[in-house]
């Protein structure tokens, strides 16, 4: 019963392909054109400074939120605390930092990242037991628990503090963020680490969706959550677990985001989660889930860092910037929903 | 979707347009916040300098998140600007930032805050928060004639102003052996905080007869206290020269303020990158002088903030 479902599941997902083959089409299109504009009118964008160690870099820690946030979405929810979770979990890297410093670089940092991460499990798992064992709507419970977390962080920092690596342990920490890893064997192309680890998460997060069984059971619940649990799918482990995901991811982008600065900050991140949020949207994931993939997401990734790229390689005023990130996401959303619309009336 | 790509490409040539390449300008990035009108005003001195000395200045707003200033900094790194002029938005986790500039290989300018040791850059402008305070600590002296009881409200203990304008007042009371301070009260935030407080050492200090408010806020504040309590007889000065605090000095509510200048810090910034980009040598610190308001030159002043 349950494989059949999934099997028709499947079969709805493969004729929609191509209207998500349109939408990805018309996002590549855009970020291509973008591309090509910026290269052309600009002799800074096509260098490996820019690309990797600017655009990709600042796109990969969003892009490890964006991976949990695509589960999410294609389960059905929504999560607005991310940029919360975040900031609490940079905040504990920090703290167990400061506390555990005396016992040396190899014991203290990995047990401070996977004190973040335990903390940004529990986190997630708030979200996802709230959501989908009590029952709350998600834009509720997250637009709370984003308020939640961030009073959480500003206490454990007595009111908002900078908090800092210790000195100790700084040099070695730092690396999260600014280490680079050296490709073809020579200096002039280094690879930064958290490019490497956006790679990894994705990684496992494209294994899951695309081909394990939890994978199936997420977009099966997105599609049609009744017609999943009456095939036998534990729709709301299913719909906690991508939850929790999305926690875990978020503490890895706070471990990066704390080793760029060597600091921490209870108000930091605000408007990430709009930014990951918008990058799955943009891509293609649509609200109601159900559809889309990581690889969208990547798109939609690629495409909004490109934009951000663009304003500061053109020089476009601040108080303009947001005006053009707006335009050109409509259009990107704008063009698919016409063409689309064509293709239906044919 | 050929229409799409076609308003695509109209959007783009317009943002295009914005910049045309001429490879002789300097290109300076300015890294810094504008949630105040304080750097609003810096803001417009550095673009106009920068239009005078036929300079590009491209302004990046931190919004006085230091994650958010380390990424515009890259993007100012991507970007191969000539010099980076940053307000650092807090002091420790900037270092990263400006290291990385170092590694580009872009000079630096510190503008208007302190940034923490570890980091290399050619040199610093902004207020002269030292001198400025040690006015206003003057005005008050000469004020109150030399003798009696003042309090002094403060900002958070331990930042870069609180602990300059202190010592200037200290400074300056010393050759003062009758000026007595009373009590440091830091402030937490508000003016409506600030007028409670106030209330308080009026009502602690009977003979009081100055007030040395590290701001034009709180002097304000503590005026509005003081008018309440009937005691206008008490000198208050203030920091900063806002239009405000301009219009407090003109009717008499507060004694007198030091003026402080963000277009000028602006317009330095920018004047100082021109200059060590023709090889001129920079010294380390460029200051910016405060005048003194008070109610005889008051009318002179406008508010820069």
């Amino acid at each position: 019963m349950s494989e059949n479902l999934l099997r028709s599941a499947g079969k709805k997902e493969r004729k929609k392909i191509s209207f998500q083959v349109i939408q990805t089409a018309s996002v590549s299109i855009l970020l291509i054109v973008l591309c090509a504009i910026s290269a052309i009118k600009t002799d800074t964008f096509f260098t490996w400074n820019n690309l990797v160690d600017n655009l990709l870099t600042n796109a990969a820690y969003l892009g490890i939120i964006a991976c949990g946030m695509t589960l999410v979405m294609i389960a059905g929810g929504f999560d607005l605390s991310v940029a919360s979770t975040t900031a609490v979990c940079s905040v504990v890297v920090v703290l167990l930092l400061q506390g555990l410093a005396p016992g040396g670089f190899w014991y203290t940092i990995p047990v401070a990242i996977l004190g973040a991460v335990l903390v940004g499990i529990v986190l997630g798992s708030v979200n996802g037991v709230l959501v989908s064992y009590v029952g709350v709507n998600p834009f509720v419970v997250t637009i709370s628990t984003m308020l939640i977390f961030r009073g959480i962080a500003l206490v454990i920092t007595h009111g908002g503090q900078t908090i800092m690596v210790p000195l100790l342990l700084s040099n070695t920490f730092r690396q999260i963020y600014w280490g680079r890893v050296n490709l073809f064997g020579s200096d002039a192309y280094q690879l930064p680490v958290p490019i490497l680890i956006f790679v990894g998460v994705f990684i496992v997060c494209f294994y899951l969706l695309r081909f394990t069984r939890f994978g199936h059971y997420i977009y099966a619940v997105g599609g049609n959550e009744t017609a999943s649990w009456l095939a036998g799918i534990n729709t709301s482990l299913v719909k906690a677990a991508t939850y929790t995901i999305t926690g875990l991811t978020c503490a890895i982008a706070a471990v990066i985001y704390a080793g760029m600065s060597n600091t921490a900050q209870a108000a930091s991140y605000g408007g990430l989660e709009m930014l990951v949020i918008a990058s799955v949207i943009v891509g293609g994931t649509p609200l109601g889930g159900g559809r889309g993939s990581l690889l969208c997401t990547l798109n939609g990734l690629l495409l909004l860092s490109v934009i951000e790229n663009l304003l500061a390689q053109f020089g476009v005023h601040e108080e303009y910037r947001n005006i053009v990130r707006g335009a050109i996401i409509l259009i990107a959303v704008t063009v698919d929903v016409l063409v689309r619309r064509t293709r239906t009336k044919r | 979707m050929a229409i799409g790509a076609v308003v695509l490409i109209a959007i783009a040539s317009v943002i295009g347009c914005s910049k045309r390449g001429d490879n002789k300008r300097h290109n300076i990035g300015f890294c810094m916040t504008l949630d105040h009108p304080y750097w609003q005003n810096m803001r417009l001195g550095a673009i106009a300098e920068g239009k005078k000395l036929g300079a590009e200045v491209t302004i990046m707003n931190a919004k006085e998140d230091p994650v958010l200033q380390i990424q515009q900094i890259q993007q100012l790194i991507a970007k191969q600007v000539d010099v980076a002029c940053v307000v650092p938005m807090k002091k420790e986790p900037l270092v990263s930032g400006i290291q990385a500039l170092n590694r580009a290989n872009i000079p630096v300018i510190i503008v208007n805050r302190e940034i923490s040791k570890g980091c290399d850059y050619v040199c610093y402008t902004g207020t002269d928060t030292y001198t400025g305070a040690v006015t206003s600590a003057k005005i008050l002296v000469e004020a109150i004639g030399g003798k009696g009881g003042i309090v002094e409200l403060h900002q958070h203990l331990g930042t870069g102003p609180e602990i300059a304008r202190s010592k200037a007042l200290r400074d300056v009371i010393k050759d003062y052996r009758d000026v007595k301070v009373l009590a440091r009260v830091p402030h937490k935030g508000d003016r409506g905080t600030a007028v409670k407080e106030m209330q308080t050492l009026l009502g602690k200090f009977p003979k009081l007869k100055g007030v040395y408010a590290h701001g034009d806020n709180f002097a304000i504040a503590a005026a509005d206290a003081c008018i309440q309590a009937g005691r206008r007889d008490i000198a208050i000065v203030g920091m900063g020269g806002s239009q405000e605090a301009i219009e407090a000095i003109k009717i008499g509510k507060i004694t007198g303020t030091s003026f402080q200048q963000p277009e000028l810090e602006g317009r330095s910034a920018i004047r100082l990158s021109v200059r060590y980009l023709k090889g001129e040598k920079l010294k380390k610190e460029y200051l910016i002088p405060c005048p003194a308001i008070t109610r005889e030159n008051a009318h002179k002043f406008k508010g820069q903030f």
